[in-house]
């Protein structure tokens, strides 16, 4: 039998310190409450993870070019209510899908625009998006909430199931593959950490820096505009004032829990998965064993340091 | 007694109609007994303004009307000048914007008062530049939802040495001011805990869908119902109680939690209307409909048309178009009859009367009165 010396196996974990560190909270949570480990409790992280799930994937190349989309939430919203408003018109759901995700879509493509032409920070444009399409949704929706009734197979997007499965897991499992194929398998893959590592290198080499940046900007509003939809679908009303500020926050928490770097080059749409099971997890669990919310503010932050600490061990 | 013009400090400083006014006042004393004279006058120095700069501000921002009969034009110049009166909401939502409307609807026919609806985007540091605005523009009243009852204080404090009266609707302010017209969290939560332990035969278990902490009225609505489950029935018991941000989507996904872990849940209370319907799709999904008996708060139409439909046990209903006229009528009261904030020594509370609106009781409530 071979000896493997302790920092051995310590330096073979190393990168897989936060599946590790789920591993475990799982194994504790379950031992305080059986039931945490049923089936329809894990069916319901992951289905819990769905908004910002969609949302954390679709950014996560964002982030990875050393940039951050803070338009999310008030796109969300708009989304939704742009779906409301056309079904309320009569249209079809191939129409009514297809006028909230482009608008998502223009309004990223407007984002990424704005940050590869006229080389402004993206912290400062989106922010500057946030609040002109939160302007937006409140003036096409007012302060109601806008009820979304009879309307089954826009309802099933969110509420629906497939195969035993929730129809908005199966989407977000769809969108994450696709997204993880996009990262593995096109060039735009390769682009996105390549601008993220020395944007410039990346632009003397010849690279299209400002197509893939309008792209990857679009990527992330049209994700927050399909979660808008799945939200609206879920609670069956529209409201102007859905995604409240601090959505952003959670998106990007996911992604850079997960292992992403905030100032860009290294990171994964797949580990951005990570983070967000992490997180899931997390929030579950203090949920299932019924922890008072001052404890659980304590706890999560503490479990996300330790997480991120061991992570860091070498 | 005729006139009600109590700027005495301002006398000197006050133009020639005012002081004919005062002197139309002492005609008018004579009238009256001499003790009541002397009583009114203690009330009155009491009331009276601190300093002869407010009181000119004062006597600039009511000269343009007579009290007495309501109508402008006393003074040709000053004529055209309305007294302003403004709400300052949270931010855009069915029950400010509920508000504004049963408030517009009071004032819009004083015809002397213009009224306009602020917006504080969510942000604290919105609310109290708007205040300061207010305050500068020489607002008669100020109605205040305030997003922070500690970080607001100071500019109520503010408004208040400027003389202008401040009503807060709903969240109250540590900082005592004029009025406070608010729904009845604390004891219409005790009835909610009665209506919902009724309607689980008095034993079970139970969870609270609650708000993030950090608010005030949070706390009214827990307690009350923690409250009235020990006083109405004492059997059932509090199995969870979490936080779901007053967010249907964030209440279906900790509800599905909660009942991961009590299959046997009975009952489930949502601190408001947004939460208890989350709690009423998870019910719906699962087939629940029916054995888990759920309570919301508030009484928002989607509520009362799911409580029409069956799917909903019940919610505390409040009129908010009428809580807002209660508010633009006190704050007339106080404009037209030239009371200044600096007048009160303790502030005003009103709770607004409730209904638990039922399947039975559901349908007294008129469509003019949903919001």
């Amino acid at each position: 039998m071979r000896v493997v010396s302790a920092g051995a196996v310590g330096r073979r974990l190393v990168p897989h310190a936060l599946p590790l560190v789920i591993l475990v909270i799982v194994i504790v949570f379950s031992i305080a409450q059986p039931a945490f480990i049923k089936p329809e409790n894990l069916i319901g992280i992951v289905r819990q993870m769905t908004l910002v799930g969609i949302m954390a994937v679709c950014t996560t190349f964002v982030i990875m070019t050393g940039g951050v989309d803070l338009s999310v939430g008030p796109v969300l919203a708009t989304a939704g209510l742009v779906s409301f408003f056309t079904m309320q018109a009569g249209m079809p759901l191939p129409i009514v899908l297809a006028t909230g995700l482009g608008l998502g879509l223009a309004i990223g493509v407007v984002n990424g625009a704005i940050v590869a032409f006229l080389q402004l920070p993206p912290i400062i444009v989106t922010l500057a998006t946030l609040s002109m399409v939160r302007g937006a949704a409140l003036i096409l929706g007012g302060p109601d909430l806008h009820l979304i009734r009879d309307e089954p197979a826009f309802t099933f997007i969110g509420t629906g199931t497939l195969f035993g499965l929730p129809f908005s897991i199966i989407l977000f499992v769809a969108v994450t593959l696709a997204m993880i194929f996009v990262q593995r398998r096109t060039p735009l893959g390769l682009l996105v950490a390549a601008i993220g590592d020395n944007e410039r290198a990346a632009y003397l080499s010849g690279h299209k820096i400002a197509a893939t940046k309008v792209t990857i900007y679009g990527i992330s509003g049209l994700g927050a505009a399909l979660a808008g939809i799945v939200q609206s679908s879920q609670v069956h009303t529209a409201a102007a004032t859905y995604g409240p500020f601090g959505t952003e926050l959670d998106v990007i928490a996911a992604v850079v829990l997960g292992g992403t770097s905030i100032a860009g080059g290294s990171g994964s749409v797949a580990r951005t998965v990570v983070g967000l099971l992490f997180l899931g997890v997390v929030s579950n669990g203090m949920n299932i064993l019924n922890v008072p919310i001052d404890i659980q503010l304590m706890a999560k932050g503490a479990i996300i340091v330790v997480a991120l600490g061991l992570g860091e061990l070498k | 007694m005729r006139s009600h013009f109590w700027d005495r400090n301002g006398r000197s400083h006050l133009e020639e109609t005012a002081q004919t006014r005062l002197n139309t006042r002492e005609e008018d004393m004579t009238e009256a007994t001499t003790k009541t004279n002397d009583q009114r006058r203690n009330f009155l120095k009491g009331l009276a303004l601190g300093s002869a700069a407010i009181g000119g501000a004062a006597a600039g921002l009511f000269g343009g009307i007579d009290v007495t009969t309501g109508s402008v034009g006393v003074q040709p110049a000053r004529a055209a000048t309305n007294i302003k009166m403004s709400f300052i909401q949270w931010q855009p939502h069915t029950v400010p914007a509920a508000w504004s409307k049963g408030i517009e609807e009071v004032l819009k026919t004083q015809q002397v008062i213009d009224y306009q609806l602020l917006d504080g985007q969510n942000k604290v540091e919105v609310q109290v530049s708007l205040i300061e605005t207010l305050i500068n523009q020489g607002a008669a009243a100020i109605f205040l939802q305030p997003i922070d009852s500690v970080a607001l204080a100071p500019s109520i404090a503010k408004a208040k040495r400027a003389g202008i009266p401040v009503i807060t609707l709903n969240i109250d302010a540590t900082e005592a001011h004029a009025a406070h017209v608010e729904m009845n969290h604390y004891f219409g939560a005790m009835d909610i805990a009665k209506a919902l332990g009724d309607a689980m035969g008095g034993k079970g278990e139970v969870a609270i869908l609650n708000a993030p902490p950090g608010i005030i009225i949070r706390d009214q609505r827990t307690n009350g119902f923690v409250d009235g489950l020990k006083q109405h029935h004492p059997d059932i018991k509090i199995v969870a109680d979490q936080v779901a941000d007053w967010d249907r989507k964030k209440a279906q996904d900790v509800l599905n939690t909660i009942l991961v872990a009590n299959p046997n849940l009975g009952g489930v209370y949502g601190v408001n209307d947004s939460m208890a319907l989350g709690a009423v799709d998870v019910a719906k999904e699962k087939g629940l409909v029916g054995k888990l008996v759920i309570f919301g708060n508030d009484g928002e139409t989607d509520a009362l048309e799911s409580i029409a439909a069956g799917d909903l046990t019940g919610t505390q209903y409040t009129d908010v178009y009428q809580q807002g006229r209660l508010a633009a009528a006190a704050a007339t009261v106080l404009a037209t009859g030239l009371v200044p904030a600096t007048a009160f020594g303790q502030q005003g509370h009103l709770l607004m009367p409730y209904v638990i609106a039922t399947k039975d009781t559901v349908g007294q409530i008129q469509p003019s009165q949903r919001w």
